[in-house]
């Protein structure tokens, strides 16, 4: 083998290695600062057909202004749009409950 | 004769109390056995309802969080408005939000280690990280009560500031 193609071979080694080490240290990041679990873009974590339509439905752009004068009329506003977010939440009814790992739902 | 009968007394106790106690019964052992597969599958059907239940909710409450409680008293602060409990109401939103994500992710690991066990050669370990998976939930779930009420909470302040104005 010439000088220039031991190199070669040298430098395909080098990029390999730098390349799992480099994406070895990025899963590790990425599972232990959990955003493993919030990636929805994983295999059987995908949105359903049903989901993104209701995505589309979202269209409350509303954001309360940091300036301006503080009224009556501004904060029944504010109470109006921040009802909706409030009905929004409480329509996930007992998220997390505990019935869904009890014995009886697992079949144990 | 009364030192021998109270030494025996003292066995019985020790090996009545240290002897580990099995929290799960013969009926539960063989139903994990038997399930192991659907058991798993459904844990991991949980897991991904659970996932999208915390990406919708988390959504919620940085929405909440940035587009309602921090600009008002942004506002108030300009209007020279001080509202203590709007700002404390803040603060204790803030630090539950990121208790709520940081009790997820221990919960969706130790449901992750759950859902890699053998159940089939080791069932009483596979429902005792079962009963510790169920106690990271409650947390989760205790959290996402406490967030419903600091949302209901700032409600009630920003209609009792208004009567104020």
């Amino acid at each position: 083998m010439t000088p220039g193609g031991r190199k070669l071979v040298v430098l395909g080694i080098a990029s390999v290695i730098i390349a799992l080490l480099t994406t070895s240290v990025s899963l590790a990041l990425y599972h232990n600062s959990g955003d493993i679990y919030l990636d929805r873009s994983r295999p059987g974590y995908l949105p359903d057909e049903e989901e993104i339509e209701q995505d589309d439905d979202i269209k409350d752009e509303y954001t309360f202004n940091k300036s301006g004068s503080i009224n009556g009329a501004v904060l029944d506003e504010y109470v109006e749009h921040l009802e909706q977010e409030i009905e929004a939440v409480e329509a996930y009814k007992n998220p997390f409950g505990a019935d869904v790992l009890s014995d009886e739902n697992l079949g144990i | 004769m009364k030192k021998s009968f109270w030494f025996f007394v003292a066995i019985i106790v020790i090996v009545v109390f240290a002897a580990p106690v099995s929290a799960i019964s013969d009926s539960q052992k063989n139903n994990i056995m038997e399930n192991c597969e659907s058991i798993k599958d459904t844990l991991k059907t949980i897991q991904h309802q659970d996932s999208r239940t915390r990406v919708y909710l988390g959504r919620y409450y940085e929405t909440i969080l940035s587009k309602y409680i921090t600009p008002l008293n942004v506002r108030l602060v300009e209007n020279n408005i001080l509202n203590n409990d709007l700002i404390e109401n803040q603060d204790s939103f803030s630090k539950m939000r990121n208790s709520f994500i940081i009790d997820f992710i221990e919960y969706q690991r130790r449901l992750d280690e759950l859902v890699a066990m053998d159940c089939k050669s080791s069932p009483e370990s596979f429902y005792n990280k079962l009963v510790k998976v169920r106690e990271r939930r409650k947390v989760v779930e205790s959290d996402t009560s406490v967030m419903k009420e600091l949302m209901k909470s700032q409600l009630t302040l920003v209609k009792e500031l208004k009567g104020k104005l």
